[in-house]
This record gives C-alpha cells, structure tokens and sequence, in this order.
C-alpha cells in the first residue's frame, strides 16, 4: 500500500472507530443493565477490559515485528514496531488510569500492590524504556535493535499477567470471559463488551496505520539527509 | 482553526458524556424504592464513570493530535 493509501485507510479507520466509540458510550449509558452489586461504576468494564486487551495486543505485535527485525533487519518491520509499541503506551495507559477509578469505587482503593496491577505497571514501564532505549544511543541502528529485545522481554510479562489472577490470591477479579469454562457474564453486558473490543480494535488499526505513514515519511527525511551528507 | 475545532469537538463530547450520566443517574435514581433514594445518592460513582470514558477520548485525541504535529513537522522537512 502506498503512504497516502496508508494514511487514508488510517484516517477511514479512526474516524469509523470514534463513531464506533460513541455508539458504545449510547450502550453502556442507555442499553445495557446495571450491574446489581457494583452499580454504575461497573460501566467502567467496557472501556477498561477492550483498553486492556488492545493495549496488550499492540504490545504482542510490537514484540513480534521486534523479533522479526532482529531476524530480518528489515526496516519496514522496526517501523511497525515503534507504531504498535505507541499504540500499547496510549492503550496501556487508558487501562492504568480506568482500572484505579474503578478500584477506588469497587475496592476502596486506587491501587493495591497485588500480582495483576504490579506486572500490568510493570510491562507499561518496560515499554516506557523500550522508547528511551530507541533515542539513547548515537547510532540509531543500534537503539532500535536493543529496543527490539526490550519489547520481546516486555511481552514476556503479558502471559503472566493474565494468568497471575489465577495463580495467585489478587484483589483484581478472575477473567470473565478468556476461560476454559467460556464466558460467564449476562447475555447484554458480553455482546457489548465484545462491541466495545471490536471498536478499540477498530481505532487501534486506524491510529496504527497513520502512525506506520508517519514513520516511512520519517524514513524518507533521514534517507535524504544521508544523502545529502555524502553528496 | 484546525485546532480549535479539536478543542470544541473534544468539550462538546464531553459535555454529551456528561449529559448521559446525568440523564442515567436521574433514570436509576426514579428506579429505586422511595426508601433507598436518599442512601443512593452519592455521586462518585458517576464522577469516576464520567472521567474513564473522558479519558478514552482524550487519549485517542491527543495521540491524534500529537501524530498530525509531527507530521506536518515532517512534511516541513521533506519539502526544504
């Protein structure tokens, strides 16, 4: 695809997705039901669990295309990786400030150090330097290399997250709906966090794709100061 | 301009979240027996509700905000 298909294909996709995203907010105000024991705080869910889950999925892509370009060196895959890696920090960062203030109704607290919230920082962390380790360097081949194995030991801590609720006694509730037994949530409230997480995913790709389009108009800047610099 | 009609489409979604809120609370509230009214009234609850689906918005925006900058940056460069 051509950067101005990219970009269009982008823009196409975030704008369906922030219409998406407002269909979801008419849902979760107006149609679904009210969680009988949490109340109106419950609708935090719906943007908690698909931030989550996005967050989580751009950071998986961000690990792959990594491992690929430390395979390949290929440069279109580091460009991915930084796009996806930006995409987990904002996506990540969503769930960080929604998941406390639905804590702080649910549990009393804004945050607990138990299992599921401590790795949950620590993999937002782990991406944070992922950024700092890119600008770090003065080669700038050899930052994004190292960055690459940061995201892949970054998306190491994604399997323990999910599965630390299992494993250990945590505060945070076990999944509702990624279990061997199948999802255990109310018909309503299932269809539309299943609608919000096809509208996360939605504005991801969107988001995704301008920030690939930028990265190659970037790779075109610096490919012109090369050769610049030798001529 | 291109700014500000980010500014005005990000307070008039917030301002319809806000609304909606309001309009569920004052919905719920009538549902309730007369007696659990006044105990039901506190509104943290909403608030929290109200700034997690603000958040999401204003995250989406300023990284589209925060990409479109660094375009035109780009775009700058490239044409020099």
């Amino acid at each position: 695809m051509s950067g101005n298909g990219l970009r269009k294909g982008g823009v196409a996709l975030t704008v369906l997705g922030l219409i998406g995203l407002l269909a979801v907010y008419w849902l979760a105000f107006f149609w679904v039901s009210t969680e009988i024991r949490q109340g109106v705080a419950q609708r935090i869910f719906y943007v908690h669990v698909p931030a989550a889950w996005t967050a989580f999925l751009a950071f998986g892509i961000a690990a792959l295309t990594s491992a690929m370009y430390l395979w390949l060196r290929d440069e279109r895959l580091d460009r991915a990786a930084v796009s996806a890696a930006e995409g987990g920090m904002v996506f990540g960062t969503i769930m960080l400030i929604t998941g406390p203030l639905w804590g702080k109704i649910a549990w009393g607290t804004y945050w607990n150090w138990e299992p599921r919230l401590t790795l949950t920082l620590l993999l937002w962390f782990i991406f944070l330097g992922y950024f700092m380790v890119r600008s770090a360097t003065d080669n700038p081949e050899k930052g994004k290399r190292f960055a690459a194995v940061v995201a892949i030991v970054g998306a190491l801590d994604i399997p323990f997250i999910h599965l630390s609720v299992v494993w250990f006694r945590s505060l945070h509730p076990e999944p509702v709906v990624l279990k061997p037994e199948g999802p255990s949530l109310p018909g309503d409230m299932l269809i539309l966090l299943l609608a919000s997480l096809a509208v996360f995913q939605i504005l991801f790709l969107g988001l995704f794709l301008l920030r690939y389009s930028i990265e190659n108009v970037r790779g075109e800047v610096e490919s012109r100061a090369r050769e610049a610099t030798v001529a | 301009m291109k700014s500000t009609i980010q500014s005005a489409l990000s307070v008039f979604v917030l301002i319809l979240a806000a609304g909606a809120l309001g309009a569920l609370g004052a919905q719920e509230m009538t549902n309730l027996p007369q007696g659990t009214r006044l105990a039901a009234q506190s509104l943290k609850p909403y608030w929290h509700v109200f700034i997690a689906y603000s958040v999401v918005i204003l995250a989406v925006l300023g990284w589209v905000i925060s990409m479109s900058r660094r375009l035109a940056r780009l775009e700058a460069q490239l044409s020099d």
